[in-house]
């Protein structure tokens, strides 16, 4: 736990290290005043050295706290209240480390005093801030613009990331609470490359605890998915088998769609020698053959055996005797 | 790649995973031995004897020879190329018709214009083997034919062909398609290949097939891909083409990839 204190401090003492800036847009220049800022940090019966900064704070003084977390964007600051001099608020930090704590300070003319209490897994840490007016014009949106570029930058790289995770049908990036892609545009994406042959085959090869969350991203699971995508597979081939399926499509109807797999295995490969076989089909028909190997079977495809015809044949003379 | 003239590299027990392909059978890949059957079992050669035959006429350096096609010769039966009593061909000529097209009669010419008479070529043929260490492996027939006494085994001919694809000759001879050749008296003799898979299976390269009443449909594949290369040897396989195409494909499967 202990070594844990200086990778906690350096993230408390930076999200303390300049305000939060809004969301909205980028802050422009604003009239601001040098401060000299210096946080001590306890924890676990150890002090960390107390850390002094010169920050540029508003001509107007502190409007929010000097909190929230600007380094990773995973500290909010919430319920800011202000009585008087006297302002405090909440913080909450998700991300790796996830910790709570609330925070206050004093106001005066040159400057405050102020203490923030946080607790994470690793216990709990005092932190004592003081804030002394130096004087001195700068620029106070100057950082707020600054760390705004950063988190847009930030938030378009999760929105890059999770387009190209929607296209490769990557599912730890959308299932879970903890999953950073919620667009629903990205997650349509999602949904309609999984029902693809390449969005099937991507699928098949996660783990199931991955792909179980299929259901409530998509509403179906893998295996309606699959069927659907072979069905289609099967369709597509069957109307290019006039001028030969595509070499990709036969290899994904062969690696993933029993069903379809026998179909054309009984339509060209069956009862045919090797030296017979369409060459559209041999690299097929091989395959299917190694599948027979693997059963245990002869690896010529056989046509249907006589008794399975005069089954057919019987069943189709049932048929027509019935009156529908 | 070049393949090793050695055998596969024996294992303790290779895995059968494939029972009913072949009576013996070995498949290996970059001469790791992956899947085999009974692959020090004796079996009837067949045609597979040829590549003996091959490699001791190759090694006699007498290729432009002409070799005369005896009476005995021209009344070979099974496959032929269509030699005549009498007629003259090359003896790199003939190397090709009994390689590619397993032709008898071409085969048969040259055991008896290299040794006097097959049975002799036969013995060369025997000591040739054993300098290859093929230790399974008796022949009485130079080409083949069904004979008493006369056996060879899955892994010997493993080792075998690799030693006639080490021979950059014969591996060209092998890995045709077709044979032309021209006699003498200038009759042009044409045969197709016995080996299926040449310009069918994706790699393959060679090397030879064989039937005969006692040793069954038989054949030894070779393919080279992405610098990797498949031997599959199948003695006695009822559907040796399918099969010997799917353990191809099997076996490159297997194959590490390239870095």
């Amino acid at each position: 736990m202990i070594r844990a204190v200086p990778r906690l401090a350096a993230l408390l003492l930076a999200t303390v290290a300049v305000p939060s800036p809004s969301r909205a847009a980028p802050p422009a220049a604003e009239a601001g005043v040098k401060w000299e800022q210096t946080v001590e940090m306890q924890m676990a019966g150890f002090s960390m050295p107390a850390r002094t900064s010169t920050v540029c704070v508003p001509s107007s003084g502190l409007a929010e706290p000097p909190s929230a977390g600007p380094e990773d964007g995973k500290c909010k600051v919430t319920d800011v209240r202000n009585d008087g001099r006297t302002m405090r608020w909440s913080m909450t930090c998700d991300g790796d480390e996830k910790m709570s704590g609330e925070g206050e300070i004093v106001q005066g003319k040159d400057g405050y005093d102020g203490k923030m209490t946080v607790r994470g897994s690793h216990g709990e840490m005092l932190m004592k801030m003081r804030g002394r007016r130096l004087g001195g014009a700068c620029d106070a949106g100057e950082v707020k613009r600054t760390v705004a570029a950063l988190q847009a930058q930030g938030e378009a790289r999760t929105a890059q990331a999770c387009r190209e995770a929607a296209q490769a049908v990557s599912l730890p990036m959308f299932g879970g609470a903890a999953a950073p892609c919620k667009d629903p545009a990205d997650r349509k994406l999602l949904c309609e490359r999984a029902a693809t042959r390449e969005g099937v085959k991507a699928l098949s090869v996660q783990p199931a605890t991955v792909t179980r969350d299929l259901g409530a991203l998509c509403g179906k699971d893998l295996a309606t998915l699959q069927a659907g995508a072979c069905a289609a597979a099967g369709r597509e081939e069957s109307g290019a088998a006039r001028g030969g399926a595509a070499d990709d499509l036969l290899a994904f109807i062969g690696s993933d769609c029993p069903s379809e797999t026998r179909a054309i295995a009984q339509r060209e490969c069956a009862g045919r020698t090797y030296t017979d076989l369409s060459t559209r089909y041999r690299s097929f028909c091989t395959a299917y053959a190694g599948d027979l190997l693997d059963k245990g079977k002869k690896p010529a495809p056989a046509t249907p055996k006589p008794e399975d015809a005069a089954q057919e044949a019987a069943k189709k003379a049932v048929k027509g005797l019935l009156p529908w | 790649m070049a393949s090793r003239a050695g055998a596969a590299e024996p294992v303790a027990g290779p895995v059968d995973r494939f029972p009913d392909a072949a009576a013996a059978y070995l498949v290996t890949v970059d001469g790791r031995v992956l899947w085999a059957r009974s692959p020090d079992a004796p079996r009837a050669p067949a045609s597979i004897a040829k590549l003996l035959a091959a490699l001791v006429a190759a090694e006699s350096g007498l290729q432009d020879a002409w070799v005369t096609i005896s009476r005995r010769a021209a009344a070979e039966t099974g496959s032929r190329i269509g030699l005549r009593a009498g007629e003259q061909v090359r003896l790199r000529d003939a190397l090709r018709a009994m390689l590619v097209a397993s032709a008898n009669d071409a085969c048969r010419a040259v055991a008896e214009q290299l040794a006097g008479t097959a049975q002799r070529y036969a013995a060369r043929m025997n000591e040739r083997g054993r300098a290859l260490g093929l230790e399974g492996t008796s022949l009485a027939d130079p080409c083949g034919h069904d004979a008493p006494g006369q056996h060879t085994t899955a892994r010997d001919v493993d080792r075998l062909a690799r030693a006639v694809l080490a021979d950059a000759g014969l591996r060209a001879m092998v890995g045709q398609g077709e044979v032309r050749i021209e006699t003498r008296g200038g009759r042009v003799l044409e045969a197709r290949s016995s080996n299926a898979l040449l310009g069918r299976l994706p790699g393959a390269d060679g090397v030879k097939t064989g039937y005969t009443p006692a040793a069954g449909k038989c054949v030894v594949a070779h393919a080279v891909r992405g610098g990797h290369e498949v031997m599959v040897v199948l003695l006695g396989a009822p559907d040796r083409w399918w099969t010997a195409a799917a353990l191809v494909e099997k076996a490159f499967a297997e194959a590490p990839p390239r870095g």
